[in-house]
């Protein structure tokens, strides 16, 4: 079992958590499947190979980000997670990323996200949550990350 | 179809021989059988070097993609680093070159890690 505390204060997780889920809930069970095309082999076999497996391993990493994000501990800032779901729910949380930068953050430019200079006071409000969410996120994966290396 | 007969005389002749003439020397002769071009052609391109190529994007994390790299790749933290590093400044980078259908194993374990992969050919 993988456990960290994450420097996030609880108020903030509280009015995330729900918003992260709410979000999750919407995303495409199919997503990485839409989103990344086989290589052109002109092989049918291979392509629906392709997107077979991807929808399926996809279904693993939202399941295991679904036990992460149910998990009543992450509320008080604890993040708790069996060693097998963690590359799972990895892809899970970068999959929901990239929902939010595409959704929510579509207004950011690239430049100004990856920099981190951001004006969150001039930010409406959607956005700012969406950013704070994305910013969470990535907390959590750089803590998993730290930890299984 | 090019077919090596065992009758140079005879396809230089005048007379050309038919197809089913060519069909019987070709059965009496195995060893004069070739693959069809087609065939050839797509041994060629699976046997030819592929390149592996990841590009940038501004949502992954630099430790989730050297991560990545480590995983599927087996690099050492240096080259995955170094890899990441050409990813985020040059917008993409060679992770591998070989045959195809390995290629092709990379690039789908590039994407179930949501990472912008693809193929190209190395000329």
């Amino acid at each position: 079992m993988i456990e960290f505390e994450l420097q996030v204060s609880p108020s903030f997780l509280e009015a995330l958590l729900p918003f992260l889920g709410k979000v999750f809930r919407e995303t495409s069970g199919r997503f990485a499947e839409e989103r990344f095309a086989p290589p052109d082999s002109g092989d049918e076999d291979l392509d629906a190979a392709w997107r077979e497996g991807l929808i399926e391993d996809g279904r693993a990493d939202r399941l295991a980000f679904s036990r992460l994000l149910g998990n009543p501990k992450l509320a008080q800032g604890q993040v708790e997670i069996p060693v097998d779901d963690v590359d799972d729910a990895l892809r899970g949380m970068t999959e929901l990323r990239i929902h939010l930068r595409e959704h929510g953050l579509n207004s950011v430019s690239d430049e100004d996200l990856e920099n981190g200079r951001i004006r969150i006071e001039n930010l409406p409000q959607n956005v700012r949550v969406a950013y704070f969410g994305y910013i969470l996120l990535a907390e959590i994966q750089e803590g998993l990350i730290r930890e299984i290396s | 179809m090019r077919i090596l007969s065992p009758f140079p005389l005879l396809e230089n002749s005048l007379f050309s021989i038919t197809f089913f003439q060519k069909l019987i020397i070709s059965s009496l002769f195995p060893e004069t059988e070739t693959l069809p071009e087609v065939e050839t052609e797509e041994q060629d391109e699976l046997l030819r070097p592929w390149k592996v190529l990841v590009v940038n994007d501004p949502v992954n994390l630099m430790s989730y993609v050297v991560m990545v790299f480590r995983k599927v790749f087996g690099y050492d933290e240096t080259q995955a680093t170094h890899h990441m590093k050409e990813v985020h400044e040059l917008g993409r980078s060679v992770l591998w070159i070989g045959e195809r259908e390995q290629a092709e194993g990379y690039v789908y374990q590039l994407h179930r890690w949501r990472l912008q992969a693809s193929l190209e050919k190395d000329d």
